[in-house]
This record gives structure tokens, C-alpha cells and sequence, in this order.
């Protein structure tokens, strides 16, 4: 794996680690194309995250403490924005996803991963706030939550398996979603919000960081933890931007091949093994661009993007509802901010504001089992399951679907209420986040070349996530075990 | 290169949407939700 001469033309790559995989041939990375170009790659990202954080588990906390902590949900998202980019840097470089490269570090990475991504999401925290955000619209009984939350899943289930088939018939019907949403977040933002609660973020945050330590005993770790993992992604879905940005050529990612995917009818980067780029002038330059177009990409889309919807979503809570006594972790905070709003503005944007809140969490779970699916088939089909016969990776992405579906819709019915869901499932994801921050330092500095490795001012940037999420984790545990589950929210 | 994976979702959105209205509908009808 040593790195040899750069001059001229006898440079040779440096190699990746082949004790469990094999070996990656060198080619040249292709050349970058304008920016323009490759807008979009993390718009599925941001699309995804768009949901729990921002919609429930932040206004939870707001509606509990004020303004004081928006500055930890604004951090959040920009040590995501740091970490997509070491995983996209693995992935334009080599072309293989960052879970490959950590299964080349050890194999069973690839299956702790899996696991990683299947478990904490199957916890159903967007069905049934989703389910309950619609018995608020329609005037429904409480009773009615588990039934439409079953039918929520059991509808994700049916579409991912047979969209496919009629996937030529749905194009024409899509702008009507995001418009409808985007409709609420501009209506609210003139009509509701007040520039002092603008202001708030701000002048509430020192007070709010000298409160963190009670902050924490009153929200619970889990839940704040939870909260900040789920400002912006959050959990194995960052994982997947190095699907999305092979899908778009980026990067090495334009030498992987696309296959029809026999899971969605469409073209996608076939699952597998990659490549490493020879250290010469020209493969130098262009990585430089490439690195720079993918850097501009995510933060416009994802960081830019993500951090408007959340502070704005946060500052419209506060307006609406300001601080509270006693929030309950079923959803009737966001019942009062329906009322509120009715009371400001009129019924009809309590509605607006139902629906949009509906769609936010039906689509992030619509896209958590995708990318769950996905993740699953890709990671297994590329390791333990290379060479078997019988494990395609469409049977994989349908198997891990219907798991999840299955077994949530078991949970739903054991009462559990919603930010509980939410918060299992982000907690559980802000451990795998600890892991994967952790892996990538070591993946981008043993097996990539001194020109395209994580070094520079980035090397401390990712050494603080890294310990951000691992501290934030080891709390959580100490306060399980010293005090047991209940005490976590 | 591939096509829109981002449309490729926008459209399991839809259809997983369409599916839920069908169903809930039928749920609504059936008596199922009170």
C-alpha cells in the first residue's frame, strides 16, 4: 500500500487494500464537466432528511426551551455536510461506495452496516406521527393512529415493490407535492413569524449553550442527541450519497457501469468493486475540479438548503407556540400549532399545514426504506454475497423492505408513542454515526494517495465530528445503564 | 449516465401516496377508522 514516485509517466496508484476484497485497477478519473452539471446529486438527501428532524423532534425541543439550542441543530448539519463530503471523497476517487471501502478495512463492516441502517429504522417514528398528523386533519380518534399507520407501511411495502411496473404512467403527476409544501413554508414565513423570534436564534443562544447541562436533564440525551442527528440526514442515510453520486457520474463514478435496476425499471451504478487513480499531472488536476464541483454541490444543495427549511421550521414553532410547560411525546404540541395557526390566519392553513407535515414524514419514510433497501443489497452483494446464485441484490432490497414494514407495523400496535419512535430511531442512528465518522478518517488516510486523502484543516474538522458523535453516544449509554431505558426522554 | 434518482423517487412518493388514499379510503368506508 506504500505510495511510489509521482514523477511522469511511471506513477503507479496506490493501492486498496485487498485482504478481504479484490484488488481495484488503476484508470484515470474522467474529465469534470461544469457544475451545473451535476447539481441535484444531493438533492435525494436533502429531500429525505426533510421530515422528522425539522418537523417533529426539533419543534419538540423548541417548544420545551426556546431558541436557546438552534445553534446545536445548525451544527449538526454542518458536521453532516463535512462528513458527506469524506464519503463522497472516497467515492469520487475510487468509485466504490464508503461501505465498500470500510468492508476492504474489515468485512464484516459491511454486514454491521446493514444491520446499522435496518434496525434503528424500523422503529415506525414517521408512520405514525405521520398516521397521527392525519387524524388531526380529518377530526379522526386517536384509535385510528395504529390502523392508518399499518396502512402507511403496508403502502411504502406495495409501491418499492411493484413501481417498476407502472413507473412510465406516475411521471406526469410530481410537482403537485413539493409545491404544496413549499406553499406552507413561504405562507408561514410572512404571515406567522415575527422578527424577534428571527432574532432569537441568536440572542436566546448563549444563554441556551450555558444551559446545555440542563438542557439535557430536562430533554433527556436521547432526544437532543437524536435531534441533532436528525438535523439534515442523519444515521446510515449519509452513507448513501455515494449511491447517489455514482448514479450521477461523478467522479470515478462515471467508470462504474449502469445496469437497468431490477428494482425500479431505471438506470443505476451496478453494485460493486472500483478503482484507484495513478498519481499523474492530469489525474491530479482533475481531481482538484472534481473535488471542488462536488464540494460546491453539497453545500448548495444539502447544507444551504437544509439549514434554511430548519431554522425556519424552528422559528415558525416558536411564533406559533413559544415555550411550553409539560410537552408530551405524543404529538399534541403540533396540534397547538395547528390551532394557532387556524387562530392567525384561519382553518384552512391549520389544513395546509397538516398536509404539507403529512407529506414531509410520508415521503422521508418512503425514502428511509429506499435507501435502507438499497444500502442493504448493494453492501451484501458486493461482500458476503458475491457469488451466490440466489441472493440478487433485487431480492436483498425487497427482503430488507418487507422486514421493515413487517416488523413496524408489529411495534406500531404496541402504543409506542411517536417521538419515542422517532427518537429510538435517531439515537440508534447517531451510534452508527459515531462508527462510520470513526471509519472514515481511517478509510481516507491508509488508502487513498497523498494528492486525494483526508488531510489539511479537514483532518481536525472530522476528528471533532468524530467526537462529537462518539461522546454524544457514550452519554447516552452511561445514562441507560446508570439509569435505565425510561430515563432517556 | 443514469437517469434522475431523484424523480425515480418523487414517483414511489406518488404511488406509495395513491396506495395510502386507496387504502384509507377502504379503511374509512369499512368502518375501520372511527
Amino acid at each position: 500500500m506504500a505510495e511510489t514516485s509521482v514523477s511522469g509517466s511511471t506513477a503507479t496508484a496506490t493501492a486498496l487494500p485487498t485482504k478481504y476484497l479484490p484488488e481495484a485497477p488503476p484508470r484515470d478519473l474522467p474529465e469534470p464537466r461544469r457544475l451545473r452539471n451535476y447539481m441535484g446529486a444531493s438533492v435525494i438527501i436533502t429531500a429525505t432528511a426533510l421530515g422528522s428532524g425539522e418537523l417533529i423532534l426539533w419543534p419538540y425541543i423548541t417548544s420545551q426551551v426556546g431558541l436557546g439550542l438552534a445553534w446545536l441543530m445548525i451544527l449538526g448539519i454542518t458536521l453532516q455536510y463535512f462528513l458527506n463530503m469524506e464519503i463522497e471523497r472516497y467515492t469520487l476517487f475510487t468509485g466504490e461506495t464508503a461501505v465498500t471501502g470500510f468492508s476492504r478495512l474489515w468485512l464484516p463492516w459491511g454486514v454491521i452496516f446493514v444491520l446499522g441502517a435496518v434496525l434503528p429504522n424500523t422503529w415506525p417514528g414517521w408512520a405514525t406521527s405521520g398516521a397521527t398528523v392525519f387524524t388531526f386533519t380529518f377530526g379522526l380518534s386517536e384509535s385510528a393512529v395504529p390502523v392508518v399507520s399499518t396502512i402507511f407501511l403496508l403502502s411504502i411495502g406495495l409501491a418499492v415493490s411493484v413501481s417498476p411496473v407502472i413507473y412510465k404512467t406516475l411521471e406526469r403527476a410530481e410537482g403537485f407535492m413539493v409545491a404544496l409544501v413549499l406553499v406552507f413554508v413561504v405562507g408561514a414565513v410572512f404571515v406567522v413569524t415575527e422578527g424577534s423570534a428571527w432574532a432569537g436564534i441568536l440572542t436566546q443562544a448563549p444563554a441556551g449553550a450555558a444551559g446545555l447541562p440542563d438542557a439535557i436533564g430536562e430533554l433527556g440525551a436521547a432526544s437532543l442527541f437524536g435531534a441533532v442527528v436528525f438535523a439534515g440526514a442523519g444515521g446510515a442515510n449519509n452513507l448513501v450519497q455515494s449511491n447517489y453520486i455514482r448514479d450521477k457520474g461523478m467522479g470515478m463514478g462515471q467508470h462504474i457501469p449502469n445496469i437497468v435496476s431490477p428494482i425500479t425499471g431505471n438506470e443505476v451504478a451496478v453494485p460493486g468493486l472500483g478503482f484507484t487513480v495513478p498519481p499523474t499531472d492530469e489525474n491530479r488536476r482533475r481531481w482538484r475540479q472534481w473535488w471542488k464541483i462536488a464540494n460546491q454541490e453539497q453545500l448548495i444543495t444539502f447544507w444551504f438548503v437544509g439549514t434554511l427549511l430548519l431554522v425556519t421550521l424552528s422559528v415558525i414553532v416558536y411564533s406559533t407556540i413559544g415555550v411550553q410547560e409539560d410537552v408530551g411525546t405524543d404529538l399534541a404540541f403540533i396540534q397547538e400549532q395547528g390551532d394557532a395557526f387556524a387562530a392567525t390566519v384561519g382553518p384552512w392553513f391549520k389544513t395546509l399545514f397538516y398536509i404539507a407535515g403529512f407529506l414531509m414524514l410520508f415521503s422521508t419514510n418512503v425514502g428511509v426504506v429506499d435507501y435502507v433497501s438499497r444500502l442493504t443489497g448493494d453492501s451484501l452483494k458486493v461482500s458476503f454475497l458475491r457469488d451466490s446464485q440466489f441472493w440478487s441484490e433485487s431480492k436483498l432490497y425487497l427482503t430488507a423492505t418487507w422486514f421493515m414494514i413487517i416488523i413496524g407495523s408489529g411495534i406500531i400496535w404496541t402504543g409506542i408513542e411517536p417521538v419515542i419512535l422517532l427518537v429510538v430511531a435517531a439515537a440508534g442512528g447517531g451510534f452508527v454515526m459515531a462508527m462510520y465518522s470513526v471509519l472514515l478518517i481511517a478509510l481516507n488516510r491508509r488508502t487513498l494517495p497523498e494528492f486525494a486523502k483526508l488531510k489539511g484543516w479537514r483532518l481536525p474538522v472530522m476528528v471533532f465530528t468524530a467526537l462529537f458523535y462518539v461522546v454524544f453516544a457514550l452519554i447516552l449509554i452511561y445514562q441507560m445503564v446508570s439509569q435505565g431505558p425510561a430515563s432517556l426522554t | 449516465m443514469a437517469s434522475s434518482g431523484f424523480k425515480q423517487l418523487r414517483l414511489k412518493i406518488m404511488l406509495t401516496l395513491s396506495i395510502f388514499a386507496v387504502l384509507t379510503s377502504i379503511a374509512y368506508v369499512v368502518g375501520l377508522l372511527s
